[in-house]
């Protein structure tokens, strides 16, 4: 199956079909999300209005590590197989990863400071993340970083494998240690231990943000694939 | 009528936190895409330009 999708053609007209299914996906799940989130869920008893956050920042810090494994994934295929394809989702993929990360980073400290009193505390979720974050960003220098493209493909892509530890620490650090942060109460052994009126926002926001990623990791591979074509061209018009 | 309004934006006083978060997401999320969208066109721009390019030299 790996070999199927590596044919740069063939992943194009995949591409181009699953994008406009992608998108609605997209738009719906967001929209009837934020209406749901904003509008239809009730306060929280304890939290009060402030667990409207929640609907932003759980899906995003849920796509963090989900674009972590997947960067993981196509990096251990590049690296396995030398499949060009694996290497160009790799590198879209970093910085939508990277994006999330921020967000997740970003609303939790704007949720945290009502909450717990702080913006910030360097407890064992919020500094693992802010490492998730750092990998992405160390990722894309390092992918850079090298005037041969195949040698910075294949270091970064061992960087991605190297830091994939950190996301089973992002996972349990809440079980493993005394944090701040609540303990999961979705993904969890026992069943969610939200009621469905705020699940059903939460879900919505996350199939929303997975469809997003999906989108616009479509987008990126096809310009990055496009840009690989130019660079063929170029040489080739060098050597004539 | 506007007290309603007034009081839904507010949020128990936690708007400002929850709009910020809201906004926050939205303008990154909406920038990625539109720099992704970008970067997909000027892409396919470059590679016209070139096949262009290649076209007349072949000639």
């Amino acid at each position: 199956m790996i070999n199927y999708f590596a044919n740069p053609t063939r992943f194009l007209k995949i591409a181009k079909g699953l994008q406009p299914i992608v998108a609605l996906s997209a738009v719906g799940s967001i929209l009837t999300g934020l209406y749901y989130s904003l509008i239809q869920s009730p306060p929280d008893y304890q939290q009060s209005e402030t667990v409207r956050m929640m609907y932003v920042h759980v899906p995003a810090a849920w796509m963090a590590m989900f674009c972590y494994v997947a960067l993981a994934c196509f990096s251990s295929v590049l690296l396995i197989w030398r499949h060009i394809v694996a290497d160009i989702l790799a590198k879209s993929t970093a910085p939508i990863g990277a994006c999330f990360t921020f967000l997740a980073l970003a609303t939790g400290s704007l949720w945290g400071k009502p909450m717990w009193g702080t913006w910030w505390v360097w407890d064992a979720r919020l500094t693992s993340v802010l490492i998730l974050f750092l990998l992405y960003l160390g990722y894309m220098v390092l992918y850079n970083a090298f005037d041969d493209r195949s040698r910075g493909a294949r270091a970064a892509a061992i960087l991605s494998i190297v830091g994939v530890i950190n996301v089973p620490i992002i996972k349990f650090s809440v079980d493993w240690w005394n944090t701040l942060h609540q303990p999961a109460s979705v993904i969890k052994m026992d069943g969610p231990a939200i009621h469905s009126s705020m699940l059903t926002p939460l879900i919505l926001m996350a199939v929303g943000y997975t469809s997003l990623f999906i989108w616009i990791l479509l987008i990126r591979a096809r310009a990055e694939l496009n840009l690989q074509k130019v660079h063929a061209l170029k040489i080739r018009l060098a050597k004539v | 009528m506007l007290e309603s309004i007034y009081n839904y934006f507010i949020m128990d006083g936690y708007g400002i936190f929850i709009w910020v978060a809201f906004g926050l997401s939205f303008v990154i999320l909406a920038g990625l895409f539109v720099q992704s969208i970008r970067l997909f066109r000027s892409s396919e721009k470059a590679l016209e330009d070139l096949q262009i390019q290649v076209r007349q030299d072949e000639k």
